[in-house]
């Protein structure tokens, strides 16, 4: 599953339907053979591809319209950051001038998985290898 | 002549002798023309009929079937997620009454669900249902997530572990968090995973849980131990069985024991008693000298000594008072066996007693343990930074048990806290994790939104009926004076309800309008007071009154009855009610109780919070209540008069009265006495309605009604005489659905509406879209399909498709008409809510569009107007909309004729050519008085008909027109002495 961002149109005119163009190599949201991503002023979860594809798509229409993110993000279960230890994500954060995420004040210490979701909802797109490499590997 | 289409009756005298025989024939002129301006519409809608074609005659029809009768911009959606409301408000503002509009509303990906409420009868038990009569949130949305910990969050989300959980069922809904004061609104939500349960959050971006220190399980600082058991401090013996005081006589067949200096009296029923080493239960004490039990003892007993078990302990340096408390446990270890009792009482350091004796001696001098609650900690841990009271910790050995924070021991040189309650197991160096907060979310609709119903008395027998009064938003949809739960009542609730507001039948099934009613009740009918079955929305019976208050502990929403009806006595008068004024829920106490006499003590209860002096507190076991006197502590408070018996320390289900109160001047004392059984009438709302995930639509959602194979549509309408069906997805541009939309209404003999996206601005891509993406002809197509109209909601403008509106004017072009298709273009046919259009177009645009069969939509003199009168078209003759309209209009009613299917199975009949060529020319000559066809020409010139002989392989029938009304080209010639204009109509037909 690639990573998801949750996505609705700002302006309430109209729900879109946009195909995907032939031969279209990108990541799907949904069916593998699915023809078209619908989207409307209703939240629902995009692949990174298809915001780009969004996006676009709406500098075609006739008035303004733009691709809103709630900010809620599902990471791909592959996604690199969640093999990182909480060392290598620290250096992340330092590194890319995010917030420190280690701990929660006065409740102990945030899960890697936490923390890479919250990485990734700052936006950051990075697969972490020059961090991991940085430092030793955990055993 | 022999003809298909008759009736033979014969009357007289068996076959063979003379009699009477009458033929009666149908006319030839029976093939009627069908009632156009048929339109249908495949539109996800908030309200209507799920999965089946429907018809709505007109806008209140629509109102009543989809809307809100009351509010008629009800139907569509505020935030333009799907348009198809606004198409079909399009329809009726051009139709102005004309046309009939079928809908179809699809059923999405499963997980639509209907509103629905069950109603108790007095005793709590459901006896009847009754369920929004289509799915979707209409109904009531009212939804709730249970507390439930929080298992991740991050600044605009958290996720639970909660199955059930639709697709934006929550969006609007405010989530909370445990120990925090700030409410969040939700903007949009995740389904349940099906598999993991979990179900993803996301609050407003104005929020952020990080800064307000919401999170998932959190790690404690380096690592913990913990001893399931700490020794208790001295030494103990408790043997398990001591001497009851005196002798006792019995014999051995005799449950009789008779005690000399005994005291029968401190024993208890229930308990055992042994002698030589067998038991017996006590089943009775008379006296301090007499008790009975199960059985005789085997052997006889003379003035001998008999034995009970042992409940007290007697410590040897020990500290019970400081080191143990009232319902700890106490563990001795044998044989790596460990056997545990319960503290009842601690007498003083060096006694305690149990609430039940250990199965073996505990000889003197034995060390006993108690739980350890206490947790130690590295020199790595944080305790007085990362734990405070009242958090949770994780059992390491059994993840879904927690333990509670109760105190941080900072004074000690050894990080330590306690908890709760034991941990299910020892660990050692273990990572603790801390639990989460809780998350609430609640969905709670607005105030009188969705439907609601309300039972009283059954208003002509209010004895033995009940009504039911149903609501939809502000306004009274349905009324059932008198309904029933005996199935051979006449009015039966099922009957009562479900035939009083049917929507639409198809073959046996039955589409309700707004509810559907299903009788609970599998046992007799009876409404006597002692066993009435009746539903209601809220019975009790009063445990205490006074002037304006009755009180009560029973299981309805008091919240809901402010305002509505009270029933003081249904049973004696029925007829007689009071409206209510207010009302309190009763509340059940936290903690457990005790009362002796007047005095109520608790334990970890909160008598200062919950009451006030002239309160009633509710015994459980006597089912009365009385009235607090004195409030002393969060324990402890007194009452006026004391219950029948005391209640033991740690009763449950204690609780203080609620109440409803009645208007000034009204004295219930006079109306009303304790144990009479009362009703209130309320507005109950229906709850867990849902739309389905309409986020995530799917072409296959449209598609799967333009199946020319499973055409549910056609299936509706076969034989109703609506010939041509002009069908549409209005809001819906896509090209999988169209492209389908089309080849169904080419496969029927229908027109399909195109709708070019918003995206495509000029010409060129218009034309292009139509002929290169869809590929299709035999379908009509408006540029641009979008239009901008007056926002219902607010200021500014609202995109809408014109689908609707064109089609509607259509509908009423028709309609003026007799009936038939005209040409609905030109100066005249104004789109009149359009304010603005999604694309100007040039006047060379139109020459483009005209030619490709695009009908331009332009503004001209002030208004949006339908300047194009074609369609796309393999053939010129078909490009214009009224032609190729008639012509599939001639093919549904030649179709579904009645008079022509009788002929179907009459072959070689003798006539039959002649039947079919006059019931053709009658159709024909009808058809051209109309001014259907070129009425230039003669009828003969006009038209043709050709009947081949009808055989065993079956015949043919040509028929062929000029049709009439087609302006091909205009020409103009103006010069200097001259002005000339002449036209050119098309001048075949088939």
């Amino acid at each position: 599953m690639a990573q998801l961002r949750q996505a609705y149109l700002k302006k309430k005119a109209e729900p879109l339907q946009i195909a995907y163009p032939e031969g279209w190599q990108g990541a799907k949201s949904g069916d593998e053979f699915g023809d078209e991503i619908y989207i409307s002023s209703m939240p629902r979860m995009l692949t990174e591809d298809e915001v780009s594809l969004v996006q676009d798509y709406l500098k075609k229409l006739p008035y303004p319209q733009e691709l809103a993110l709630t900010g809620c993000v599902m990471v791909d279960s592959e996604d690199p950051l969640l093999q990182m230890s909480h060392t290598e994500l620290t250096a992340l954060e330092r590194t890319e001038d995010l917030p420190q995420t280690h701990s929660v004040q006065g409740k102990g210490l945030r899960s890697t998985f936490d923390r890479v979701l919250i990485i990734r909802e700052q936006g950051h797109q990075g697969t972490g290898e020059n961090y991991s490499a940085q430092l030793p590997k955990r055993n | 002549m022999a003809v298909g289409n008759q009736g033979i009756s014969v009357y007289g005298p068996p076959p063979g002798a003379p009699g009477i025989r009458v033929i009666q024939q149908g006319g030839t002129n029976s093939l009627t023309s069908p009632l156009l301006g048929r339109v249908a519409f495949v539109a996800v809608l908030k309200r209507g009929i799920v999965g089946v074609p429907f018809p709505v005659t007109s806008r209140s029809v629509y109102d009543q079937l989809c809307g809100d009768p009351s509010n008629i911009i009800w139907p569509l959606y505020v935030d333009g997620s799907h348009l198809g409301p606004d198409a079909i408000d399009g329809f009726f503002n051009m139709a102005g009454g004309a046309g009939q509009l079928w809908l179809i509303r699809p059923a999405l990906d499963g997980s639509e669900t209907k509103a629905k409420v069950t109603l108790k009868n007095r005793a709590g038990t459901e006896v009847l249902k009754l369920e929004a009569a289509n799915e979707g949130a209409w109904g009531g949305a009212y939804a709730k997530v249970e507390p439930t910990p929080v298992l991740n969050a991050t600044a605009v989300t958290f996720t639970v572990d909660q199955p059930g959980i639709l697709a934006n069922q929550y969006m609007g809904a405010i989530a909370r968090f445990s120990g925090k004061t700030t409410s969040y609104t939700v903007v949009a939500n995740t389904a349940s995973d099906p598999i993991t349960n979990l179900a993803v959050f996301t609050i407003g971006s104005q929020y952020s849980l990080l800064a307000d220190g919401i999170a998932g399980p959190t790690s404690i600082s380096g690592t913990s131990s913990y001893s399931r058991h700490t020794f208790v401090a001295g030494t103990i013996s408790c043997p398990m069985q001591v001497d009851v005081p005196g002798t006792v006589v019995f014999n051995n067949t005799d449950t009789t024991l008779i005690g000399s200096g005994t005291v029968f009296t401190n024993l208890s029923i229930g308990q055992n008693i042994y002698h030589l080493g067998e038991a017996h239960v006590v089943t009775s004490i008379t006296s301090d000298t007499t008790l009975t039990i199960d059985s005789p003892f085997s052997i006889a007993g003379n003035a001998v000594t008999i034995q009970q078990d042992n409940l007290v302990v007697t410590g040897s340096n020990t500290t019970f008072t400081s080191s143990l408390k009232d319902g700890d446990m106490l563990y001795y270890v044998s044989n790596n066996l460990v056997y545990g009792r319960k503290v009842a009482t601690i007498a003083s350091d060096t006694a305690l007693s149990l609430t039940s004796s250990f199965p073996i001696n505990i000889p003197s001098g034995s060390q006993v343990l108690s739980d350890n609650l206490w947790v130690t900690g590295d020199n790595n841990t944080k305790y007085a930074q990362e734990l405070s009271v009242g958090t949770s910790v994780v059992d390491p050995s059994q993840q879904n048990e927690t333990v509670t924070v109760t105190a941080i021991d900072t004074s000690s040189s050894v990080k330590r806290f306690s908890v709760n309650k034991p941990f299910v197991q020892d660990f050692v160096n273990a990572s603790l994790v801390q639990q989460s907060l809780e998350a609430t979310v609640l969905l709670q609709p607005p105030t009188s939104t969705g439907l609601s119903v309300s039972v009283g008395l059954g208003q002509k027998y209010p004895t033995t009926h009940f009504s039911l009064d149903v609501y939809f938003n502000k306004s009274k949809v349905l009324t059932v004076p008198d309904a029933s739960l005996d199935p051979n009542d006449p009015y039966f609730v099922e009957t009562a309800v479900n035939n009083e507001n049917i929507a639409y039948r198809d073959g046996l099934k039955v589409y309700q309008v707004w509810v559907t009613a299903s009788s609970l009740c599998d046992s007799a009918y009876t409404t006597a007071q002692s066993n009435d079955v009746r539903p209601f929305n809220g019975a009790g019976t009063v445990l205490a009154v006074n002037a304006r208050q009755m009180f009560s502990v029973d299981d309805f929403d008091y919240s809901l009855a402010i305002g509505s009806t009270l029933y003081p006595n249904p049973y004696t008068n029925p007829r007689s009610f009071l409206r209510i004024k207010g009302a309190k829920a009763p509340e059940l106490l936290q903690g457990t109780v005790s009362v002796s006499g007047v005095q109520v003590n608790g334990s970890a209860t909160n008598f200062t919070q919950a009451f006030q002096p002239g309160d009633f507190f509710y015994d459980p076991l006597s089912k009365s209540v009385q009235k607090v006197r004195l409030v002393q502590s969060d324990t402890a408070m007194v009452l006026q008069a004391a219950f029948p018996n005391n209640l033991p320390a740690g009763t449950t289900g204690a609780k203080k009265a609620g109440y409803i109160q009645v208007d000034q001047g009204i004295d219930l004392t006079k109306i009303s006495r304790v144990g009479d059984n009362f009703m209130t009438s309320y507005r109950e709302y229906f709850t867990g309605g849902y739309d389905g995930d309409t986020s995530m639509m799917k072409p296959y959602y449209f598609t799967q009604y333009l199946s020319p194979d499973d055409s549910l549509l056609e299936n509706s309408v076969w034989g109703l005489n609506v010939g041509l069906m002009r069908i549409a997805c209005p809001g819906i541009s896509d090209v999988t659905v169209q492209r389908q939309g089309v080849a169904y209404a080419n496969a029927k003999a229908w027109e399909y509406r195109v709708e070019v996206p918003t995206s495509i601005t000029n010409a060129i891509d218009a034309v292009n879209f139509v002929s290169d993406q869809l590929g299709v002809y035999g379908c009509s197509v408006a540029f641009p399909s979008y239009g901008l109209i007056s926002n219902f909601a607010g200021a500014g403008q609202r995109m809408v498709p014109l689908t609707g509106d064109i089609m509607g004017l259509e509908s009423a072009y028709s309609w003026s008409n007799g009936g038939y298709h005209v040409a609905v273009a030109g100066v005249k046919a104004q789109l009149v809510r359009v304010l603005n259009l999604a694309t100007k177009l040039n006047p060379t645009d139109e020459a483009s569009l005209n030619t490709a069969g695009i009908q331009s939509i332009k503004f001209l003199q002030g208004a949006a107007v339908i300047w194009g009168a074609r369609g796309p078209s393999l053939d010129d003759t078909y490009s214009f909309l009224n032609v190729s309209r008639t012509q599939k209009n001639y093919i549904r009613l030649f179709l579904e004729s009645t008079a022509l299917n009788q002929l179907l199975f009459s072959p070689n009949q003798p006539g039959i050519i002649d039947q079919i060529s006059l019931l053709m020319e009658s159709f024909a000559r009808k058809e051209y008085a109309n001014h259907v066809y070129n009425e230039f020409l003669g009828f003969s010139s006009a038209v043709t008909i050709k009947v081949t002989n009808a055989s065993s392989t079956g015949g043919d029938v040509m028929y062929s027109y000029v049709p009439a009304g087609v302006l091909e080209k205009v020409y103009v010639q103006i010069g200097p002495n001259v002005v000339v204009a002449s036209s050119q109509s098309k001048n075949t037909g088939v």
